[in-house]
Protein backbone atom coordinates (compact mmCIF):
# COMPACT_ATOMS: atom_id res chain seq x y z
CA UNK A 1 0.00 0.00 0.00
CA UNK A 2 2.75 2.60 0.95
CA UNK A 3 4.73 1.79 -2.15
CA UNK A 4 1.78 2.63 -4.51
CA UNK A 5 1.32 5.93 -2.31
CA UNK A 6 5.02 6.70 -2.91
CA UNK A 7 4.62 6.35 -6.66
CA UNK A 8 1.83 8.26 -6.89
CA UNK A 9 3.52 10.99 -4.52
CA UNK A 10 6.42 11.50 -6.59
CA UNK A 11 8.57 12.43 -4.44
CA UNK A 12 6.04 15.89 -3.58
CA UNK A 13 6.19 16.48 -7.41
CA UNK A 14 2.64 14.80 -7.53
CA UNK A 15 0.82 18.01 -9.04
CA UNK A 16 3.41 18.73 -11.80
CA UNK A 17 4.58 15.08 -13.10
CA UNK A 18 0.63 13.85 -13.58
CA UNK A 19 -0.48 16.98 -14.99
CA UNK A 20 2.13 16.74 -17.64
CA UNK A 21 1.50 13.13 -18.45
CA UNK A 22 -2.20 13.62 -18.08
CA UNK A 23 -2.35 16.83 -20.29
CA UNK A 24 -0.26 14.72 -22.66
CA UNK A 25 -2.44 11.83 -23.10
CA UNK A 26 -5.40 14.00 -23.18
CA UNK A 27 -4.49 16.32 -25.40
CA UNK A 28 -2.93 13.27 -27.72
CA UNK A 29 -6.37 11.31 -27.61
CA UNK A 30 -8.23 14.17 -28.46
CA UNK A 31 -6.95 14.86 -31.77
CA UNK A 32 -6.84 11.13 -32.67
CA UNK A 33 -9.97 10.62 -31.90
CA UNK A 34 -10.95 13.85 -33.99
CA UNK A 35 -8.72 12.32 -37.02
CA UNK A 36 -10.50 9.18 -36.88
CA UNK A 37 -13.89 10.48 -36.87
CA UNK A 38 -13.22 13.36 -39.75
CA UNK A 39 -11.54 10.44 -41.56
CA UNK A 40 -14.61 8.32 -41.38
CA UNK A 41 -17.31 10.88 -41.72
CA UNK A 42 -15.50 11.84 -44.96
CA UNK A 43 -15.55 8.38 -46.38
CA UNK A 44 -19.36 7.92 -45.41
CA UNK A 45 -20.58 11.48 -47.85
CA UNK A 46 -17.80 10.49 -50.04
CA UNK A 47 -19.68 6.68 -50.91
CA UNK A 48 -23.15 8.41 -50.40
CA UNK A 49 -22.05 10.63 -53.00
CA UNK A 50 -20.72 7.96 -55.68
CA UNK A 51 -23.47 5.94 -55.09
CA UNK A 52 -25.95 7.96 -55.62
CA UNK A 53 -24.29 10.79 -58.55
CA UNK A 54 -22.27 7.66 -61.13
CA UNK A 55 -24.53 5.85 -62.59
CA UNK A 56 -23.72 2.28 -63.60
CA UNK A 57 -22.62 2.55 -67.21
CA UNK A 58 -22.27 0.48 -69.49
CA UNK A 59 -18.93 0.80 -70.41
CA UNK A 60 -17.68 0.08 -65.98
CA UNK A 61 -19.33 -3.45 -66.43
CA UNK A 62 -16.80 -5.65 -66.37
CA UNK A 63 -18.47 -8.47 -69.14
CA UNK A 64 -17.99 -12.55 -68.05
CA UNK A 65 -15.28 -13.60 -69.44
CA UNK A 66 -16.31 -16.67 -72.30
CA UNK B 1 23.77 13.15 -72.26
CA UNK B 2 20.33 11.82 -73.87
CA UNK B 3 21.13 8.74 -71.93
CA UNK B 4 21.10 10.69 -69.11
CA UNK B 5 17.53 12.83 -69.52
CA UNK B 6 15.84 9.82 -69.96
CA UNK B 7 17.45 8.39 -66.87
CA UNK B 8 15.84 11.58 -64.96
CA UNK B 9 12.89 11.77 -67.01
CA UNK B 10 12.09 8.00 -65.72
CA UNK B 11 13.14 8.66 -62.08
CA UNK B 12 10.99 11.67 -62.44
CA UNK B 13 8.19 9.64 -63.41
CA UNK B 14 8.49 7.14 -60.77
CA UNK B 15 8.61 10.10 -58.17
CA UNK B 16 4.86 11.16 -59.32
CA UNK B 17 3.93 7.79 -59.10
CA UNK B 18 4.47 7.66 -55.68
CA UNK B 19 3.67 10.72 -55.43
CA UNK B 20 -0.24 10.01 -56.25
CA UNK B 21 -2.53 10.19 -53.92
CA UNK B 22 -4.35 7.11 -54.95
CA UNK B 23 -1.10 4.88 -54.89
CA UNK B 24 -0.30 7.15 -51.23
CA UNK B 25 -3.90 5.74 -49.91
CA UNK B 26 -3.25 2.54 -50.27
CA UNK B 27 -0.24 2.18 -49.00
CA UNK B 28 -0.37 3.81 -46.08
CA UNK B 29 -3.82 1.46 -45.67
CA UNK B 30 -1.16 -1.41 -44.65
CA UNK B 31 1.08 0.72 -42.80
CA UNK B 32 -1.80 2.59 -40.27
CA UNK B 33 -2.10 -1.18 -38.55
CA UNK B 34 1.44 -1.36 -37.88
CA UNK B 35 2.00 2.06 -36.68
CA UNK B 36 -0.52 1.76 -34.41
CA UNK B 37 1.01 -1.26 -33.08
CA UNK B 38 3.98 0.40 -32.22
CA UNK B 39 2.64 3.79 -30.87
CA UNK B 40 1.01 1.57 -28.13
CA UNK B 41 3.29 -0.97 -27.31
CA UNK B 42 6.63 2.05 -27.60
CA UNK B 43 4.95 4.31 -25.43
CA UNK B 44 3.85 1.44 -22.94
CA UNK B 45 7.54 0.06 -22.58
CA UNK B 46 8.70 3.91 -22.59
CA UNK B 47 6.26 4.58 -19.65
CA UNK B 48 6.83 1.65 -17.52
CA UNK B 49 10.53 2.13 -17.83
CA UNK B 50 10.20 5.80 -17.58
CA UNK B 51 8.10 5.69 -14.53
CA UNK B 52 9.29 2.44 -12.63
CA UNK B 53 12.72 1.80 -13.69
CA UNK B 54 14.04 4.86 -14.44
CA UNK B 55 16.15 6.48 -11.15
CA UNK B 56 14.68 9.89 -10.09
CA UNK B 57 17.41 12.49 -11.00
CA UNK B 58 19.97 13.63 -8.04
CA UNK B 59 18.87 17.49 -8.57
CA UNK B 60 15.36 17.13 -9.23
CA UNK B 61 13.91 14.11 -7.74
CA UNK B 62 10.75 12.81 -9.33
CA UNK B 63 10.26 15.88 -11.74
CA UNK B 64 12.41 14.51 -13.90
CA UNK B 65 10.32 12.20 -15.01
CA UNK B 66 8.20 15.27 -17.59
CA UNK B 67 11.51 14.44 -19.72
CA UNK B 68 9.53 11.71 -20.81
CA UNK B 69 7.05 13.66 -22.72
CA UNK B 70 8.47 17.27 -23.06
CA UNK B 71 11.72 16.17 -24.91
CA UNK B 72 9.82 13.96 -27.10
CA UNK B 73 6.66 16.33 -27.73
CA UNK B 74 9.23 19.43 -28.10
CA UNK B 75 11.79 17.38 -30.81
CA UNK B 76 8.57 15.99 -32.87
CA UNK B 77 7.00 19.81 -32.80
CA UNK B 78 10.18 21.42 -34.74
CA UNK B 79 10.15 17.83 -36.88
CA UNK B 80 6.64 17.90 -38.02
CA UNK B 81 7.33 21.53 -38.93
CA UNK B 82 10.25 20.72 -41.35
CA UNK B 83 7.61 17.66 -43.07
CA UNK B 84 5.41 20.88 -43.35
CA UNK B 85 7.78 23.00 -44.91
CA UNK B 86 9.63 20.65 -47.41
CA UNK B 87 6.18 19.23 -48.49
CA UNK B 88 5.34 22.21 -48.93
CA UNK B 89 8.35 23.28 -51.09
CA UNK B 90 7.74 20.37 -53.19
CA UNK B 91 4.35 21.22 -54.00
CA UNK B 92 4.64 24.39 -54.70
CA UNK B 93 7.39 23.93 -56.81
CA UNK B 94 6.22 20.60 -58.96
CA UNK B 95 2.73 21.49 -58.21
CA UNK B 96 1.62 17.97 -57.18
CA UNK B 97 -1.28 18.39 -54.34
CA UNK B 98 0.22 15.40 -52.35
CA UNK B 99 2.44 17.58 -50.91
CA UNK B 100 -0.62 20.11 -49.82
CA UNK B 101 -2.22 17.43 -48.32
CA UNK B 102 0.99 16.16 -46.09
CA UNK B 103 1.81 19.61 -44.80
CA UNK B 104 -2.24 20.46 -44.42
CA UNK B 105 -3.02 17.21 -42.00
CA UNK B 106 0.68 17.60 -40.50
CA UNK B 107 0.17 20.96 -39.22
CA UNK B 108 -2.85 20.36 -36.37
CA UNK B 109 -0.22 17.51 -35.30
CA UNK B 110 2.74 19.46 -34.68
CA UNK B 111 0.48 22.50 -33.10
CA UNK B 112 -0.68 19.78 -30.35
CA UNK B 113 3.17 18.75 -29.75
CA UNK B 114 4.26 22.61 -29.48
CA UNK B 115 1.10 23.13 -27.19
CA UNK B 116 2.47 19.48 -25.04
CA UNK B 117 5.90 21.11 -25.00
CA UNK B 118 5.18 24.61 -23.82
CA UNK B 119 2.79 23.30 -21.11
CA UNK B 120 4.73 20.32 -19.90
CA UNK B 121 7.84 22.48 -19.66
CA UNK B 122 5.78 25.09 -17.87
CA UNK B 123 5.08 22.43 -15.27
CA UNK B 124 8.88 21.00 -15.12
CA UNK B 125 9.83 25.25 -14.82
CA UNK B 126 8.27 25.52 -11.57
CA UNK B 127 9.76 23.19 -9.16
CA UNK B 128 12.77 23.46 -11.31
CA UNK B 129 13.46 26.97 -12.12
CA UNK B 130 10.91 28.27 -9.66
CA UNK B 131 8.65 30.46 -12.54
CA UNK B 132 5.75 28.58 -15.10
CA UNK B 133 7.20 31.04 -18.09
CA UNK B 134 10.27 33.05 -18.91
CA UNK B 135 10.30 35.02 -21.98
CA UNK B 136 13.69 34.05 -23.04
CA UNK B 137 15.59 32.56 -26.08
CA UNK B 138 14.31 28.76 -26.30
CA UNK B 139 10.77 29.51 -24.96
CA UNK B 140 9.79 32.23 -26.73
CA UNK B 141 10.93 30.79 -29.96
CA UNK B 142 8.79 27.80 -29.34
CA UNK B 143 5.45 30.06 -28.71
CA UNK B 144 6.32 31.76 -32.42
CA UNK B 145 6.03 28.08 -33.18
CA UNK B 146 3.12 27.63 -32.16
CA UNK B 147 1.90 30.57 -33.78
CA UNK B 148 3.13 29.88 -36.43
CA UNK B 149 1.14 26.76 -36.76
CA UNK B 150 -2.39 28.59 -35.72
CA UNK B 151 -1.58 30.91 -38.93
CA UNK B 152 -1.04 28.08 -41.02
CA UNK B 153 -4.64 26.10 -40.04
CA UNK B 154 -6.04 29.85 -40.32
CA UNK B 155 -4.91 30.51 -43.58
CA UNK B 156 -6.60 27.16 -45.03
CA UNK B 157 -9.74 28.23 -43.41
CA UNK B 158 -9.72 32.26 -44.65
CA UNK B 159 -9.33 31.95 -48.23
CA UNK B 160 -12.61 30.27 -49.72
CA UNK B 161 -10.33 29.18 -53.19
CA UNK B 162 -8.46 26.29 -52.10
CA UNK B 163 -5.59 26.74 -54.63
CA UNK B 164 -5.17 30.34 -53.34
CA UNK B 165 -5.18 28.79 -49.73
CA UNK B 166 -2.93 26.39 -51.08
CA UNK B 167 -0.29 28.98 -51.96
CA UNK B 168 -0.71 31.69 -49.48
CA UNK B 169 -0.15 28.24 -46.62
CA UNK B 170 2.77 26.93 -48.50
CA UNK B 171 4.43 30.64 -48.49
CA UNK B 172 3.78 30.92 -44.57
CA UNK B 173 4.73 27.44 -43.83
CA UNK B 174 8.21 27.83 -46.10
CA UNK B 175 9.39 31.18 -44.32
CA UNK B 176 8.14 30.35 -41.36
CA UNK B 177 10.86 27.62 -41.22
CA UNK B 178 13.84 30.61 -40.12
CA UNK B 179 12.44 29.72 -36.83
CA UNK B 180 13.84 26.28 -36.47
CA UNK B 181 17.36 26.93 -36.51
CA UNK B 182 16.36 29.44 -34.09
CA UNK B 183 15.28 27.02 -31.68
CA UNK B 184 17.30 24.54 -32.37
CA UNK B 185 20.10 27.10 -31.71
CA UNK B 186 18.71 29.64 -29.18
CA UNK B 187 20.37 27.74 -26.32
CA UNK B 188 23.78 28.41 -27.53
CA UNK B 189 23.32 31.79 -29.21
CA UNK B 190 21.34 33.29 -26.17
CA UNK B 191 21.70 33.14 -22.45
CA UNK B 192 18.66 31.30 -21.62
CA UNK B 193 17.48 29.35 -18.51
CA UNK B 194 16.50 26.55 -20.34
CA UNK B 195 19.58 23.39 -20.39
CA UNK B 196 21.66 23.16 -23.84
CA UNK B 197 21.12 19.92 -25.76
CA UNK B 198 22.29 16.97 -24.10
CA UNK B 199 20.84 14.31 -26.68
CA UNK B 200 21.83 15.20 -29.94
CA UNK B 201 25.15 15.94 -29.53
CA UNK B 202 28.96 15.96 -31.85
CA UNK B 203 30.70 14.24 -28.56
CA UNK B 204 27.40 12.00 -27.91
CA UNK B 205 24.25 12.06 -25.28
CA UNK B 206 25.32 13.68 -22.15
CA UNK B 207 22.77 12.31 -19.50
CA UNK B 208 22.21 8.61 -18.40
CA UNK B 209 21.24 5.70 -20.45
CA UNK B 210 18.69 4.50 -17.45
CA UNK B 211 17.18 7.92 -18.46
CA UNK B 212 18.03 7.64 -22.17
CA UNK B 213 16.60 4.08 -22.96
CA UNK B 214 13.25 4.72 -21.84
CA UNK B 215 13.48 8.37 -23.56
CA UNK B 216 14.31 6.48 -26.91
CA UNK B 217 11.14 4.60 -26.16
CA UNK B 218 9.00 7.20 -25.89
CA UNK B 219 10.34 9.38 -28.58
CA UNK B 220 9.83 6.59 -31.19
CA UNK B 221 6.08 6.10 -29.74
CA UNK B 222 5.52 9.14 -30.36
CA UNK B 223 7.00 9.16 -33.86
CA UNK B 224 4.65 5.95 -34.22
CA UNK B 225 1.72 8.23 -32.95
CA UNK B 226 2.92 10.97 -35.42
CA UNK B 227 2.92 8.60 -38.58
CA UNK B 228 -0.30 7.01 -37.65
CA UNK B 229 -2.08 10.82 -37.35
CA UNK B 230 -0.45 12.01 -40.82
CA UNK B 231 -1.91 8.78 -42.23
CA UNK B 232 -5.32 9.22 -41.32
CA UNK B 233 -5.37 13.05 -41.79
CA UNK B 234 -3.72 12.38 -45.11
CA UNK B 235 -6.58 10.10 -46.00
CA UNK B 236 -8.87 12.53 -44.86
CA UNK B 237 -8.08 15.13 -47.11
CA UNK B 238 -7.72 12.71 -50.51
CA UNK B 239 -11.55 11.87 -49.63
CA UNK B 240 -12.29 15.82 -49.31
CA UNK B 241 -10.77 16.36 -51.99
CA UNK B 242 -12.78 13.45 -54.21
CA UNK B 243 -15.87 14.95 -52.70
CA UNK B 244 -14.94 18.08 -54.07
CA UNK B 245 -14.32 16.46 -57.65
CA UNK B 246 -17.98 14.75 -57.31
CA UNK B 247 -19.76 17.67 -56.46
CA UNK B 248 -18.15 20.19 -58.68
CA UNK B 249 -19.35 17.49 -61.67
CA UNK B 250 -22.70 17.33 -60.24
CA UNK B 251 -23.05 20.87 -60.36
CA UNK B 252 -22.25 20.93 -63.89
CA UNK B 253 -24.15 18.64 -64.81
CA UNK B 254 -27.32 20.62 -63.42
Amino acid sequence: MKEIYNFFEMGGYALYVWSSFGFTFIIMLILLVKSYKDNRYNRKIYQDLKSNSIKPNEKNVKKPQT
Amino acid sequence: MLENRLDIRNYMKKLHKLANPGKFYRLSEKILPWSNLLAISLCALGLYLGLFIAPPDYQQGESVRIIYVHVPAATLASFVYAIMAVASAISFIWKNPLGNFIAKSAAPIGAVFTIIAIITGALWGKPTWGTWWIWDARLTSVLILFFLYLGYIAIWQVFEDQNKAAKAAAIIAIVGAINLPIIRFSVDWWNTLHQGASIIRLDGPSIHQDILIPLIFMWLGFLSYLISLLIIRIQSEITLQKIRAIQILISEQK
